[in-house]
Protein backbone atom coordinates (compact mmCIF):
# COMPACT_ATOMS: atom_id res chain seq x y z
CA UNK A 1 0.00 0.00 0.00
CA UNK A 2 1.20 3.44 -0.06
CA UNK A 3 1.92 5.07 2.67
CA UNK A 4 -0.49 7.94 2.43
CA UNK A 5 -3.54 5.43 1.59
CA UNK A 6 -2.01 2.83 4.56
CA UNK A 7 -2.39 5.95 6.94
CA UNK A 8 -5.77 7.10 5.47
CA UNK A 9 -7.15 3.36 6.14
CA UNK A 10 -5.76 3.73 9.72
CA UNK A 11 -7.39 6.52 10.94
CA UNK A 12 -10.79 5.48 9.14
CA UNK A 13 -10.37 1.91 10.81
CA UNK A 14 -10.72 4.17 14.07
CA UNK A 15 -6.70 4.87 15.21
CA UNK A 16 -7.51 8.38 14.93
CA UNK A 17 -10.66 8.63 17.36
CA UNK A 18 -10.80 9.80 20.49
CA UNK A 19 -11.16 7.73 23.35
CA UNK A 20 -15.18 7.24 23.88
CA UNK A 21 -15.72 8.48 20.60
CA UNK A 22 -17.38 7.08 17.36
CA UNK A 23 -17.23 9.76 15.06
CA UNK A 24 -13.87 10.87 13.38
CA UNK A 25 -13.74 15.01 12.32
CA UNK A 26 -12.25 15.87 8.94
CA UNK A 27 -9.59 18.04 11.21
CA UNK A 28 -9.09 14.70 12.99
CA UNK A 29 -8.87 12.06 10.46
CA UNK A 30 -6.32 15.01 8.32
CA UNK A 31 -4.19 15.34 11.13
CA UNK A 32 -3.95 11.54 11.82
CA UNK A 33 -2.54 11.21 8.52
CA UNK A 34 -0.63 13.87 8.17
CA UNK A 35 1.23 13.79 11.49
CA UNK A 36 2.04 10.15 10.03
CA UNK A 37 3.26 10.55 6.80
CA UNK A 38 5.28 13.42 7.35
CA UNK A 39 6.84 11.47 9.99
CA UNK A 40 7.14 8.39 8.11
CA UNK A 41 9.05 10.62 5.18
CA UNK A 42 11.19 11.85 7.68
CA UNK A 43 12.26 8.12 9.14
CA UNK A 44 13.03 7.38 5.28
CA UNK A 45 14.48 10.72 4.26
CA UNK A 46 11.90 11.72 1.72
CA UNK A 47 9.84 14.17 1.19
CA UNK A 48 6.06 13.55 1.55
CA UNK A 49 3.46 16.45 3.09
CA UNK A 50 -0.57 15.45 2.26
CA UNK A 51 -1.46 18.99 1.28
CA UNK A 52 -5.37 19.75 2.04
CA UNK A 53 -7.19 22.34 1.31
CA UNK A 54 -11.24 22.38 2.45
CA UNK A 55 -14.15 25.10 1.95
CA UNK A 56 -16.96 23.88 4.25
CA UNK A 57 -19.37 25.36 6.58
CA UNK A 58 -20.10 23.36 9.55
CA UNK A 59 -18.16 20.01 10.47
CA UNK A 60 -17.59 16.86 8.54
CA UNK A 61 -17.98 13.21 10.85
CA UNK A 62 -17.25 9.92 9.63
CA UNK A 63 -19.13 7.64 11.61
CA UNK A 64 -16.91 4.68 12.53
CA UNK A 65 -19.16 2.36 14.27
CA UNK A 66 -17.12 -0.23 14.20
CA UNK A 67 -14.28 0.39 14.75
CA UNK A 68 -11.22 -2.46 15.29
CA UNK A 69 -8.36 -0.13 17.06
CA UNK A 70 -9.12 2.16 19.91
CA UNK A 71 -6.78 4.02 22.12
CA UNK A 72 -6.65 3.51 25.82
CA UNK A 73 -6.71 5.93 28.30
CA UNK A 74 -3.53 5.66 28.79
CA UNK A 75 -2.30 5.61 24.72
CA UNK A 76 -4.11 9.00 24.92
CA UNK A 77 -3.21 10.54 27.49
CA UNK A 78 0.93 9.79 27.66
CA UNK A 79 2.92 10.24 30.34
CA UNK A 80 4.94 13.59 30.95
CA UNK A 81 6.12 14.97 28.96
CA UNK A 82 5.03 13.63 25.61
CA UNK A 83 7.31 13.22 22.42
CA UNK A 84 4.67 11.96 20.60
CA UNK A 85 4.76 14.44 17.89
CA UNK A 86 8.08 16.04 18.71
CA UNK A 87 10.32 15.62 15.87
CA UNK A 88 13.82 17.62 16.55
CA UNK A 89 15.60 18.50 19.53
CA UNK A 90 17.79 21.77 18.40
CA UNK A 91 20.45 23.16 19.74
CA UNK A 92 21.71 26.63 18.68
CA UNK A 93 24.65 29.12 19.91
CA UNK A 94 23.24 32.20 18.30
CA UNK A 95 26.74 33.82 17.56
CA UNK A 96 27.11 30.68 14.72
CA UNK A 97 24.05 32.49 13.02
CA UNK A 98 25.79 33.31 9.97
CA UNK A 99 28.69 30.79 9.77
CA UNK A 100 29.01 27.79 7.73
CA UNK A 101 28.89 23.67 9.35
CA UNK A 102 30.59 21.09 8.65
CA UNK A 103 30.95 17.35 9.46
CA UNK A 104 34.56 15.40 8.32
CA UNK A 105 34.64 11.49 8.30
CA UNK A 106 38.44 11.24 7.99
CA UNK A 107 40.18 7.79 8.74
CA UNK A 108 36.55 6.16 9.97
CA UNK A 109 38.75 3.17 12.06
CA UNK A 110 39.88 6.25 14.52
CA UNK A 111 37.41 9.18 14.11
CA UNK A 112 34.58 8.53 12.95
CA UNK A 113 32.44 11.66 13.65
CA UNK A 114 34.36 15.03 14.15
CA UNK A 115 31.98 17.95 13.75
CA UNK A 116 33.17 21.76 13.52
CA UNK A 117 30.69 24.45 14.23
CA UNK A 118 31.80 27.44 12.27
CA UNK A 119 34.88 28.24 9.86
CA UNK A 120 35.79 30.75 12.70
CA UNK A 121 35.60 29.25 15.24
CA UNK A 122 37.28 25.76 14.96
CA UNK A 123 38.03 25.34 18.28
CA UNK A 124 34.20 24.58 18.66
CA UNK A 125 34.20 21.02 18.61
CA UNK A 126 31.48 19.33 18.99
CA UNK A 127 32.53 15.62 18.85
CA UNK A 128 35.44 14.06 18.05
CA UNK A 129 37.32 11.03 18.76
CA UNK A 130 40.47 11.76 18.89
CA UNK A 131 42.36 13.09 21.93
CA UNK A 132 43.85 15.71 20.15
CA UNK A 133 40.49 16.92 20.12
CA UNK A 134 39.14 16.18 23.05
CA UNK A 135 41.42 18.65 24.79
CA UNK A 136 39.72 21.37 22.77
CA UNK A 137 36.12 20.23 23.64
CA UNK A 138 37.51 20.44 27.48
CA UNK A 139 39.37 23.26 26.67
CA UNK A 140 36.19 24.91 24.89
CA UNK A 141 33.53 22.86 26.50
CA UNK A 142 30.35 25.06 25.45
CA UNK A 143 27.32 24.31 27.11
CA UNK A 144 25.80 23.07 23.38
CA UNK A 145 28.73 21.22 22.44
CA UNK A 146 28.77 19.25 25.69
CA UNK A 147 25.03 17.78 24.98
CA UNK A 148 26.06 16.41 21.79
CA UNK A 149 29.58 14.51 23.42
CA UNK A 150 27.60 13.05 25.59
CA UNK A 151 24.82 12.00 23.33
CA UNK A 152 27.19 10.60 20.70
CA UNK A 153 28.48 8.35 23.64
CA UNK A 154 26.12 6.54 23.20
CA UNK A 155 26.50 5.71 19.65
CA UNK A 156 28.10 2.64 18.56
CA UNK A 157 30.99 3.69 16.17
CA UNK A 158 29.69 0.80 13.88
CA UNK A 159 26.49 2.18 13.98
CA UNK A 160 27.76 5.55 12.07
CA UNK A 161 27.04 5.75 8.53
CA UNK A 162 28.53 9.32 7.16
CA UNK A 163 26.38 10.95 4.62
CA UNK A 164 28.78 13.33 3.61
CA UNK A 165 29.42 16.54 4.49
CA UNK A 166 27.39 18.61 6.85
CA UNK A 167 25.54 14.94 8.70
CA UNK A 168 25.84 11.97 9.76
CA UNK A 169 23.69 9.53 10.99
CA UNK A 170 23.33 6.87 14.12
CA UNK A 171 21.15 4.24 14.94
CA UNK A 172 18.55 6.29 16.69
CA UNK A 173 19.24 9.71 14.81
CA UNK A 174 20.76 11.77 12.63
CA UNK A 175 23.15 14.75 13.32
CA UNK A 176 23.43 17.97 10.81
CA UNK A 177 24.87 21.16 10.24
CA UNK A 178 23.65 23.26 8.04
CA UNK A 179 22.90 26.86 6.89
CA UNK A 180 19.98 26.80 5.00
CA UNK A 181 17.57 25.40 7.68
CA UNK A 182 14.25 27.41 8.86
CA UNK A 183 16.02 28.50 11.47
CA UNK A 184 19.30 29.88 10.41
CA UNK A 185 22.23 28.05 11.20
CA UNK A 186 21.70 25.00 13.20
CA UNK A 187 23.15 21.69 14.63
CA UNK A 188 20.22 19.57 14.64
CA UNK A 189 19.74 16.36 16.16
CA UNK A 190 17.36 14.33 15.22
CA UNK A 191 16.22 11.84 17.69
CA UNK A 192 13.90 8.95 16.77
CA UNK A 193 12.13 7.29 19.96
CA UNK A 194 10.91 4.57 18.59
CA UNK A 195 14.78 3.81 18.35
CA UNK A 196 16.53 4.71 21.53
CA UNK A 197 17.50 2.27 23.79
CA UNK A 198 17.17 2.94 28.08
CA UNK A 199 20.35 4.97 28.51
CA UNK A 200 19.70 7.53 26.03
CA UNK A 201 16.27 8.19 27.10
CA UNK A 202 17.48 8.40 30.72
CA UNK A 203 19.92 10.94 29.60
CA UNK A 204 17.55 12.85 27.30
CA UNK A 205 14.95 12.59 30.41
CA UNK A 206 17.66 14.74 32.57
CA UNK A 207 18.31 17.05 29.95
CA UNK A 208 14.12 17.83 29.53
CA UNK A 209 13.47 17.70 33.34
CA UNK A 210 16.40 19.81 34.70
CA UNK A 211 18.92 21.16 32.10
CA UNK A 212 17.06 22.01 29.02
CA UNK A 213 17.06 25.72 30.05
CA UNK A 214 20.34 26.16 31.17
CA UNK A 215 21.26 26.69 27.18
CA UNK A 216 21.32 29.26 25.62
CA UNK A 217 18.88 28.04 23.10
CA UNK A 218 16.90 25.19 23.00
CA UNK A 219 14.18 24.06 20.53
CA UNK A 220 11.67 21.50 20.79
CA UNK A 221 10.24 21.37 17.04
CA UNK A 222 6.76 19.22 16.81
CA UNK A 223 4.91 18.22 13.73
CA UNK A 224 1.84 19.95 15.38
CA UNK A 225 1.42 24.11 15.12
CA UNK A 226 0.77 25.81 18.14
CA UNK A 227 -1.99 27.43 18.89
CA UNK A 228 -1.44 31.15 19.96
CA UNK A 229 -4.61 31.93 21.80
CA UNK A 230 -4.33 28.95 23.87
CA UNK A 231 -0.94 30.00 24.53
CA UNK A 232 -2.32 33.27 25.49
CA UNK A 233 -5.48 31.52 27.51
CA UNK A 234 -2.91 29.51 29.62
CA UNK A 235 -0.51 32.55 30.33
CA UNK A 236 -3.35 34.44 31.65
CA UNK A 237 -4.71 31.98 34.43
CA UNK A 238 -0.49 31.19 35.17
CA UNK A 239 0.01 35.17 35.20
CA UNK A 240 2.85 34.51 32.32
CA UNK A 241 3.82 37.81 30.80
CA UNK A 242 2.95 38.74 26.69
CA UNK A 243 6.18 39.83 25.44
CA UNK A 244 6.01 40.08 22.13
CA UNK A 245 3.19 38.68 19.60
CA UNK A 246 4.01 38.79 15.87
CA UNK A 247 1.49 37.78 13.76
CA UNK A 248 3.00 38.17 10.41
CA UNK A 249 5.72 35.92 11.78
CA UNK A 250 3.50 33.57 14.00
CA UNK A 251 5.64 34.05 16.66
CA UNK A 252 5.07 34.62 20.10
CA UNK A 253 7.13 35.48 23.56
CA UNK A 254 6.24 34.98 26.63
CA UNK A 255 8.07 35.77 30.20
CA UNK A 256 8.50 33.89 33.33
CA UNK A 257 9.65 35.82 35.73
CA UNK A 258 11.71 34.49 39.27
CA UNK A 259 12.51 37.61 40.81
CA UNK A 260 13.75 41.01 39.84
CA UNK A 261 16.37 39.76 37.86
CA UNK A 262 15.13 36.10 36.94
CA UNK A 263 13.56 35.58 33.60
CA UNK A 264 12.64 33.04 31.37
CA UNK A 265 11.31 33.47 27.72
CA UNK A 266 9.56 30.77 25.86
CA UNK A 267 9.22 31.51 21.95
CA UNK A 268 6.57 30.01 20.63
CA UNK A 269 6.91 29.92 16.43
CA UNK A 270 5.17 28.14 13.39
CA UNK A 271 6.70 27.39 10.16
CA UNK A 272 5.49 26.00 7.43
CA UNK A 273 5.78 22.94 8.36
CA UNK A 274 6.22 22.67 12.42
CA UNK A 275 5.65 24.44 15.63
CA UNK A 276 8.65 24.92 17.57
CA UNK A 277 8.77 25.84 21.17
CA UNK A 278 12.05 27.86 22.17
CA UNK A 279 13.07 28.03 25.94
CA UNK A 280 15.89 30.58 26.64
CA UNK A 281 16.98 31.94 29.60
CA UNK A 282 18.26 35.54 31.13
CA UNK A 283 21.59 36.73 31.98
CA UNK A 284 20.94 36.50 35.64
CA UNK A 285 19.37 33.56 36.14
CA UNK A 286 20.24 31.53 38.54
CA UNK A 287 20.03 27.84 38.92
CA UNK A 288 17.54 28.04 42.15
CA UNK A 289 15.17 29.48 39.93
CA UNK A 290 15.40 26.72 37.50
CA UNK A 291 15.27 24.39 39.77
CA UNK A 292 11.69 25.70 40.21
CA UNK A 293 10.60 25.52 37.20
CA UNK A 294 11.95 21.83 35.48
CA UNK A 295 11.77 22.03 31.62
CA UNK A 296 9.21 18.84 31.41
CA UNK A 297 7.13 21.33 33.28
CA UNK A 298 7.33 24.00 30.74
CA UNK A 299 6.28 21.27 28.26
CA UNK A 300 3.71 19.72 29.60
CA UNK A 301 2.04 23.23 30.02
CA UNK A 302 2.09 24.03 26.66
CA UNK A 303 1.19 20.93 25.04
CA UNK A 304 -1.88 21.55 24.91
CA UNK A 305 -1.91 24.24 22.63
CA UNK A 306 -0.03 22.14 19.78
CA UNK A 307 -2.78 21.96 17.70
CA UNK A 308 -3.86 19.98 14.02
CA UNK A 309 -3.18 22.03 10.63
CA UNK A 310 -0.88 23.42 8.72
CA UNK A 311 -0.47 23.69 5.06
CA UNK A 312 2.40 21.58 2.88
CA UNK A 313 3.20 19.85 -0.29
CA UNK A 314 1.68 17.38 -1.86
CA UNK A 315 1.15 13.34 -1.25
CA UNK B 1 -23.94 10.89 8.64
CA UNK B 2 -25.43 11.67 5.23
CA UNK B 3 -25.31 9.28 2.30
CA UNK B 4 -22.14 8.46 0.93
CA UNK B 5 -21.15 8.47 -2.88
CA UNK B 6 -17.99 6.54 -3.14
CA UNK B 7 -16.06 6.01 -5.90
CA UNK B 8 -12.15 4.28 -5.38
CA UNK B 9 -10.02 4.22 -8.54
CA UNK B 10 -6.69 2.68 -8.30
CA UNK B 11 -4.67 2.66 -11.64
CA UNK B 12 -2.30 -0.64 -11.21
CA UNK B 13 -0.68 -1.20 -14.80
CA UNK B 14 -0.01 1.33 -17.44
CA UNK B 15 0.95 0.65 -21.14
CA UNK B 16 3.36 2.84 -21.74
CA UNK B 17 6.99 1.73 -20.38
CA UNK B 18 7.98 4.84 -19.05
CA UNK B 19 5.58 4.69 -17.47
CA UNK B 20 5.77 2.64 -14.37
CA UNK B 21 3.40 0.31 -13.01
CA UNK B 22 1.92 0.68 -9.17
CA UNK B 23 0.77 -2.72 -8.57
CA UNK B 24 0.00 -1.51 -4.70
CA UNK B 25 -2.78 1.14 -5.79
CA UNK B 26 -4.94 -2.23 -6.31
CA UNK B 27 -4.22 -2.85 -2.76
CA UNK B 28 -5.05 0.99 -1.72
CA UNK B 29 -8.34 0.52 -2.98
CA UNK B 30 -9.05 -2.63 -1.41
CA UNK B 31 -8.00 -2.21 1.75
CA UNK B 32 -9.96 1.36 1.60
CA UNK B 33 -13.02 -0.21 0.27
CA UNK B 34 -12.87 -2.81 3.01
CA UNK B 35 -12.58 -0.17 5.80
CA UNK B 36 -15.48 1.73 4.43
CA UNK B 37 -17.68 -1.94 4.49
CA UNK B 38 -16.00 -3.57 7.73
CA UNK B 39 -15.42 -0.18 10.17
CA UNK B 40 -17.79 2.56 8.92
CA UNK B 41 -20.61 -0.30 8.36
CA UNK B 42 -20.87 0.95 4.23
CA UNK B 43 -22.45 -1.98 2.27
CA UNK B 44 -20.32 -3.20 -0.85
CA UNK B 45 -22.74 -2.82 -3.85
CA UNK B 46 -22.60 0.90 -2.43
CA UNK B 47 -19.17 1.53 -3.38
CA UNK B 48 -17.61 1.83 -6.74
CA UNK B 49 -14.44 0.44 -7.12
CA UNK B 50 -11.91 0.66 -9.78
CA UNK B 51 -8.55 -1.65 -10.36
CA UNK B 52 -8.91 -4.04 -7.03
CA UNK B 53 -6.61 -6.15 -9.21
CA UNK B 54 -3.04 -5.79 -9.46
CA UNK B 55 -3.21 -6.50 -13.58
CA UNK B 56 -6.01 -4.55 -13.83
CA UNK B 57 -6.34 -2.27 -17.17
CA UNK B 58 -7.99 0.97 -16.11
CA UNK B 59 -8.82 2.85 -18.98
CA UNK B 60 -9.46 6.35 -19.79
CA UNK B 61 -13.22 5.41 -20.70
CA UNK B 62 -13.92 3.88 -17.29
CA UNK B 63 -12.54 6.53 -15.06
CA UNK B 64 -14.72 9.22 -17.48
CA UNK B 65 -17.53 7.17 -17.02
CA UNK B 66 -16.99 6.26 -13.45
CA UNK B 67 -17.12 9.88 -12.69
CA UNK B 68 -20.11 10.83 -15.18
CA UNK B 69 -22.08 8.35 -13.29
CA UNK B 70 -21.49 10.35 -9.80
CA UNK B 71 -22.07 13.46 -11.44
CA UNK B 72 -25.69 11.83 -12.93
CA UNK B 73 -26.20 10.36 -9.72
CA UNK B 74 -25.68 12.34 -6.81
CA UNK B 75 -28.76 14.68 -5.03
CA UNK B 76 -28.09 17.25 -2.73
CA UNK B 77 -27.86 15.84 0.50
CA UNK B 78 -25.06 12.85 -0.44
CA UNK B 79 -21.38 13.39 0.63
CA UNK B 80 -19.39 12.56 -2.44
CA UNK B 81 -16.22 10.50 -1.23
CA UNK B 82 -13.97 10.30 -4.79
CA UNK B 83 -10.56 8.43 -4.28
CA UNK B 84 -7.93 7.67 -7.24
CA UNK B 85 -4.56 6.13 -6.36
CA UNK B 86 -2.01 6.12 -9.30
CA UNK B 87 0.31 8.21 -11.27
CA UNK B 88 -0.45 12.03 -11.93
CA UNK B 89 1.65 14.35 -14.23
CA UNK B 90 1.53 17.84 -15.86
CA UNK B 91 2.04 19.22 -19.37
CA UNK B 92 1.60 22.53 -20.95
CA UNK B 93 0.45 23.72 -17.97
CA UNK B 94 -2.21 21.17 -17.86
CA UNK B 95 -2.63 18.51 -14.76
CA UNK B 96 -3.81 15.27 -15.37
CA UNK B 97 -4.43 11.83 -13.95
CA UNK B 98 -3.06 9.05 -15.68
CA UNK B 99 -4.75 5.51 -16.88
CA UNK B 100 -3.84 2.55 -18.34
CA UNK B 101 -4.07 3.60 -21.74
CA UNK B 102 -2.21 7.28 -21.07
CA UNK B 103 0.29 7.82 -23.73
CA UNK B 104 2.64 10.63 -22.57
CA UNK B 105 2.73 12.96 -25.92
CA UNK B 106 -0.88 13.01 -26.00
CA UNK B 107 -1.99 13.61 -22.73
CA UNK B 108 -4.92 15.75 -23.49
CA UNK B 109 -6.11 12.42 -25.81
CA UNK B 110 -5.40 9.73 -23.75
CA UNK B 111 -5.32 11.41 -19.81
CA UNK B 112 -7.57 12.69 -17.94
CA UNK B 113 -7.26 16.27 -17.25
CA UNK B 114 -7.78 17.53 -13.88
CA UNK B 115 -10.34 20.18 -15.65
CA UNK B 116 -12.59 17.71 -17.04
CA UNK B 117 -13.27 16.76 -13.20
CA UNK B 118 -13.64 20.12 -11.95
CA UNK B 119 -16.45 20.92 -15.27
CA UNK B 120 -18.04 17.47 -14.18
CA UNK B 121 -18.06 17.76 -10.06
CA UNK B 122 -19.19 21.52 -10.55
CA UNK B 123 -22.68 20.33 -12.08
CA UNK B 124 -22.62 17.83 -8.90
CA UNK B 125 -25.41 18.17 -6.81
CA UNK B 126 -24.06 16.64 -3.96
CA UNK B 127 -23.14 19.33 -1.30
CA UNK B 128 -20.25 17.93 0.22
CA UNK B 129 -16.96 16.91 -2.76
CA UNK B 130 -14.51 15.04 -0.63
CA UNK B 131 -11.67 14.30 -3.64
CA UNK B 132 -8.45 12.22 -1.92
CA UNK B 133 -5.59 11.70 -4.44
CA UNK B 134 -2.91 9.24 -3.88
CA UNK B 135 -0.63 10.65 -6.56
CA UNK B 136 3.34 10.78 -6.78
CA UNK B 137 5.21 11.45 -9.79
CA UNK B 138 8.10 9.07 -8.98
CA UNK B 139 7.04 7.05 -11.34
CA UNK B 140 7.18 9.19 -14.55
CA UNK B 141 10.18 9.98 -15.93
CA UNK B 142 9.82 13.72 -15.19
CA UNK B 143 13.17 14.91 -16.83
CA UNK B 144 14.54 18.40 -16.65
CA UNK B 145 10.94 19.92 -15.43
CA UNK B 146 9.72 17.60 -12.34
CA UNK B 147 9.96 20.72 -10.38
CA UNK B 148 7.47 22.52 -12.21
CA UNK B 149 5.50 19.89 -13.12
CA UNK B 150 4.55 19.47 -9.74
CA UNK B 151 3.79 22.87 -9.00
CA UNK B 152 1.52 23.33 -12.10
CA UNK B 153 -0.08 19.92 -10.93
CA UNK B 154 -0.76 21.21 -7.35
CA UNK B 155 -1.60 24.68 -8.86
CA UNK B 156 -4.25 22.73 -10.41
CA UNK B 157 -5.44 20.50 -7.69
CA UNK B 158 -6.26 23.35 -5.48
CA UNK B 159 -8.15 25.22 -8.52
CA UNK B 160 -10.34 21.84 -8.09
CA UNK B 161 -10.85 21.79 -4.57
CA UNK B 162 -11.87 25.25 -4.40
CA UNK B 163 -14.27 25.31 -7.19
CA UNK B 164 -15.12 21.66 -7.13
Amino acid sequence: MSVFTSYLVQALQGRALEVDENALTFEALTGYVTRRVVKWALNHRKSQTPNYKAEMIGELVFDIPNALERPTQAAACPPVPTYDNLRYLIFRENYFASKSGYVFHTRPDTIWGTATLGLSQPESVVYSDSERMRDKISARKSRTSGVFTILVNFVKPSEIKSEGEGSFTFSFGRFDLSDDSEFGFNAVLQIDYSKIDDSVRSFLKQIDSQSAVRWDYFFYVFDNHFDFDLITDICKRKSFSIVDFNPAAKELTIKLTGSEKDDLKLTFWNSDKYGAMRISQGYTLDAEFLDKIPTDHLIHMFLPALKVGRTGGRT
Amino acid sequence: MQKLLRILIGIPKYRQPDISDLPFCAKDVVALRNVLVENLGIAQDEIQCLGTDQSAEIIRTNVLRTIKYASDVAQEENILLFYFSGHGFSSEKEAYLATFDTERDLPKDTAIPIHTIREQFATNKARIKLFILDSCFSGIHAGKNADLMTKEFEHSLETLISEG
